[in-house]
């Protein structure tokens, strides 16, 4: 999971990015955030395969096969709860790439507009801001 | 679908299962697979969503980190594996219960399809029998119902077995031929008889050999046990009235559950020994210690690894192989192939043969095999005492 000591984190609850929706991000079509949201549902539907297949495993299957196949489902079953899981980190990860892209692009509007007021624009990490100001637009 | 029908797939792995309930199942499963691999692609396109792409140039590190969460999320580990797993496991059942329905098939033909082995191990002539639900009808009338056991029939005493060939003759005397005189002659041409030999020796418990020969009718469901309907529910995995002959042999003879016990048998016979010996009603009343079969299908009887097994096979004895299965290599179960001496490769006089060599053997398996028999072969001071008891279907 990404986490805040690896990216940049935005405040809770920003409104981050035109078309992404509260915690998005969108240069155009859905925002990072509906990718998330996206990505979430999709652990849903896993969530729901999973318990088809505990449901499989569950039935009382006669004889020494049947136990072992009652197993295998069993196993599937636990196996989708671990995919379940890593696509919530999944969504976990691409929200708070949200928050950091968002709170970038904040930096650099606001550096952008003090070069517009002619204030020297500050370097950040090496990246000339005023260069990606339009890039930005 | 009778449950008879479906013990004969049962006994190659002791399982009876309901197949309509197996049949939704599967395609349970392969819809699931089919669910899991469309969202597995639905996910997949996420990763090339232009607003990805664009926030890449703001928080690279933070692209790279989701990037790498996809991929765990949508690989082997995860939705990938996943719908490969569940549509693998689909098939596998819809592959699994197409064999069992086979097997209902197979078990309709079993006499006549089996021809070749019935043809090799008959005495007389194959019965010819056809129609659908053959197996069916042959598998109920052939179950154990009551089996009798009619008056024991003393056999002189004598001194047990030497060694593997000498057990193998022994099975060979309970086949019904004519031989000896008056009483002893009528006696030995009955059919169904199971011999019980008690083995004495100073300073050491008895010991029990049980002797069961094989198939000794091609009728099915009459009053002999040894007959093709036991072939069936044998290779079906059932009990059969084989086994009920030799439990009651053995309580009759007044086996205790502390003495050791042997078995031997040849063809049905090797079934019916290694079907008692993995039972554990059987081994709750009676304590097996070893088995020798000799061109028998074992059809994945379970025989725990107490108990010594030793089977012994010949190329071109089709009779072991009609079960499909292969014995277990396991480290209490020894199998012998070897070739035939004789022209009849299934006769119990060539297996004698090919036991002769067994004993004459220093490989290791066959020595633990022999340690494990010791309590039942000739020795010092040893006697035995053998009794035969005719076992008959009640009508």
């Amino acid at each position: 999971m990404g986490g805040a000591g690896e990216v940049p984190a935005a405040a809770e609850g920003d409104d981050v990015g035109a078309g992404g929706g509260t915690g998005g991000w969108s240069a155009g079509g859905p925002g990072i955030g509906g990718l998330a949201a996206e990505v979430e549902a999709g652990a849903d539907r896993v969530r729901g395969q999973a318990a088809l297949l505990r449901g499989l495993a569950g039935v009382p299957w006669r004889g020494a096969a049947g136990g072992a196949f009652a197993q295998q489902v069993a196993g599937a079953g636990a196996e989708a709860l671990v995919a379940a899981v890593l696509l919530e980190r999944w969504a976990d990860a691409l929200r708070v790439h949200a928050r950091a892209a968002a709170a970038r692009a904040e930096a650099l509007e606001r550096a952008a507009a003090l070069a517009s007021a002619g204030v020297p624009l500050p370097r950040e990490g090496g990246l000339p801001l005023g260069a990606v100001r339009g890039a930005l637009r | 679908m009778s449950e008879a029908v479906l013990r004969v797939r049962g006994g190659a792995g002791g399982v009876a299962v309901e197949l309509d309930r197996l049949d939704e199942a599967a395609a349970a499963l392969a819809r699931s697979g089919a669910v899991l691999t469309g969202l597995g692609a639905e996910l997949a396109l996420l990763r090339l969503a232009p607003a990805l792409l664009a926030a890449a140039a703001l928080d690279p590190r933070g692209a790279a980190h989701v990037q790498a969460e996809a991929s765990r999320a949508l690989g082997a580990r995860g939705v990938a594996g996943l719908a490969a797993r569940t549509s693998s496991l689909g098939a596998a059942l819809a592959v699994a219960v197409t064999g069992y329905r086979g097997a209902d098939a197979a078990a309709s033909s079993a006499v006549a399809g089996a021809g070749a082995w019935l043809r090799v191990a008959a005495p007389g002539p194959a019965l010819v029998l056809a129609g659908p639900g053959l197996a069916a009808v042959a598998l109920a009338a052939g179950g154990p119902r009551t089996v009798v056991v009619e008056a024991p029939v003393a056999v002189p005493a004598g001194r047990p077995a030497a060694g593997v060939a000498g057990l193998l003759s022994r099975v060979g005397q309970l086949a019904p031929a004519p031989s000896g005189s008056g009483a002893v002659r009528a006696a030995a041409a009955q059919p169904g008889r199971v011999r019980v030999e008690r083995i004495t020796r100073p300073g050491r418990p008895p010991a029990a050999v049980v002797y069961v020969p094989g198939t000794q009718t091609w009728s099915v469901g009459g009053p002999v046990p040894m007959d093709a309907a036991t072939n069936l529910r044998a290779l079906a995995g059932g009990r059969t009235a084989s086994g009920d002959a030799v439990v009651r042999a053995l309580r009759l003879a007044g086996v205790g559950p502390r003495e050791p016990v042997l078995l031997v048998g040849h063809s049905q016979g090797g079934m019916t020994a290694t079907a008692l010996a993995g039972d554990p009603r059987f081994r709750a009343e009676f304590r097996p210690v070893a088995v020798l079969t000799a061109g028998a299908p074992l059809t994945g009887a379970r025989v725990p690894p107490g108990v010594a097994v030793l089977a012994l096979e010949h190329e071109g004895d089709v009779v072991p192989f009609v079960d499909g299965a292969r014995p277990p290599d396991a480290a209490h179960w020894t199998t012998v192939v070897a070739d035939s001496a004789s022209s009849a490769p299934h006769g119990l006089a060539g297996y004698a043969r090919t036991g002769e060599d067994v004993d004459a053997s220093d490989h290791p398996s066959l020595l633990a095999w022999r340690e494990a028999a010791a309590p039942f072969l000739d020795g010092a001071g040893a006697r035995s005492v053998s009794t035969d008891w005719v076992a008959r279907r009640a009508p």
